[in-house]
């Protein structure tokens, strides 16, 4: 049992106080404006609006493609974390992952995603309408997932 | 592509290549004909042969310049909401191979399909993903 990021989209009100916070807090990890957490946006539905950050998969795309073995499972807290001296910018990563929340920072040619502040997320403080939370949650089985979104199922409470 | 160019004063008197401090100058001799020869690896560009050639004949600024070289050329596989090139399909296929599933082309602004999609399932509700931005 681990705590990981809950997303309620419904609550969510686009205004980006999430994307902020993570800039803040990650400026030793990325370039200035580049956040981990993102905001996504529909064109159709305007009142929509679904923070996506990494969803830290069970079985990570991202870590089987990655050429350099740069992607790694944390045994003890179960999260996906980049090793930065290993990783050389190839956005292999960034191409194989489902949900677009690994990017690449061009600037220092690595690749970077959400790694839940050590075990804080900042976010999770920022966000006033509640609508993402920092929790333990049980596994949700959905059979008929892949098996990377079946992890989102668990993050994603309707 | 050539960086060392010498223009048609060139009468071969190897000067430049005698004194060339690096010894990125050669020539050789065959089959009457003359041919004189320069690594850029070796070249320091010190402008040597250019001061000592009595024809004025080495265009220096070559050297200089340099020009990009095209080292391959590409194709391009291109976002399909906003069109924007992303990857090779060299790389597409390497990266699908990796995973074991072909993967979509999409670049990771366009990504929330999957994550969307997902989020309707469990929650009933029908969200129309258009070009988001």
């Amino acid at each position: 049992m681990y705590r990981t990021l809950i997303i309620h989209p419904e609550k969510c009100n686009n205004c980006g106080d999430c994307e902020t916070a993570c800039i803040e807090i990650h400026t030793t990890l990325t370039s200035p404006g580049l956040p981990c957490i993102r905001i996504l946006k529909t064109s159709t539905d305007e009142d929509f609006f679904f923070p996506v950050a990494c969803m830290q998969c069970e079985d990570p795309p991202c870590m089987a493609v990655c050429p350099k073995e740069a992607i790694c499972i944390d045994k003890k807290t179960d999260k996906v974390l980049i090793d930065r001296r290993r990783c050389v910018g190839c956005a292999m990563c960034v191409a194989a992952c489902p949900f677009g929340a690994m990017r690449l920072d061009r600037h220092r040619a690595k690749a970077y995603k959400c790694d839940l502040c050590g075990d804080d997320p900042e976010c999770v403080r920022a966000c006033e309408r509640g609508a993402l939370e920092y929790q333990t949650i049980e596994k949700l089985k959905v059979p008929t997932m892949a098996s990377a979104a079946g992890r989102l199922a668990r993050l994603v409470k309707p | 592509m050539s960086f060392f160019k010498v223009n048609d004063r060139c009468n071969g008197c190897l000067a430049c290549v005698q004194n060339c401090p690096a010894g990125a100058l050669n020539y050789f001799d065959q089959d009457g004909r003359r041919k004189i020869l320069h690594n850029m690896a070796l070249c320091a560009r010190c402008g040597h042969c250019w001061r000592v050639c009595p024809q004025d004949a080495v265009e220096f600024r070559y050297l200089l310049e340099g020009r990009f070289d095209i080292a391959k050329t590409l194709d391009l596989v291109h976002c399909k909401v906003c069109g924007k090139p992303i990857y090779t399909p060299e790389f597409k296929e390497k990266v699908s191979e990796s995973a074991k599933k072909q993967i979509e082309p999409l670049c990771p602004d366009h990504k929330g399909s999957e994550a969307v999609a997902v989020w309707e399932k469990l929650s009933g509700k029908k969200i129309a993903m258009g070009d988001s931005k």
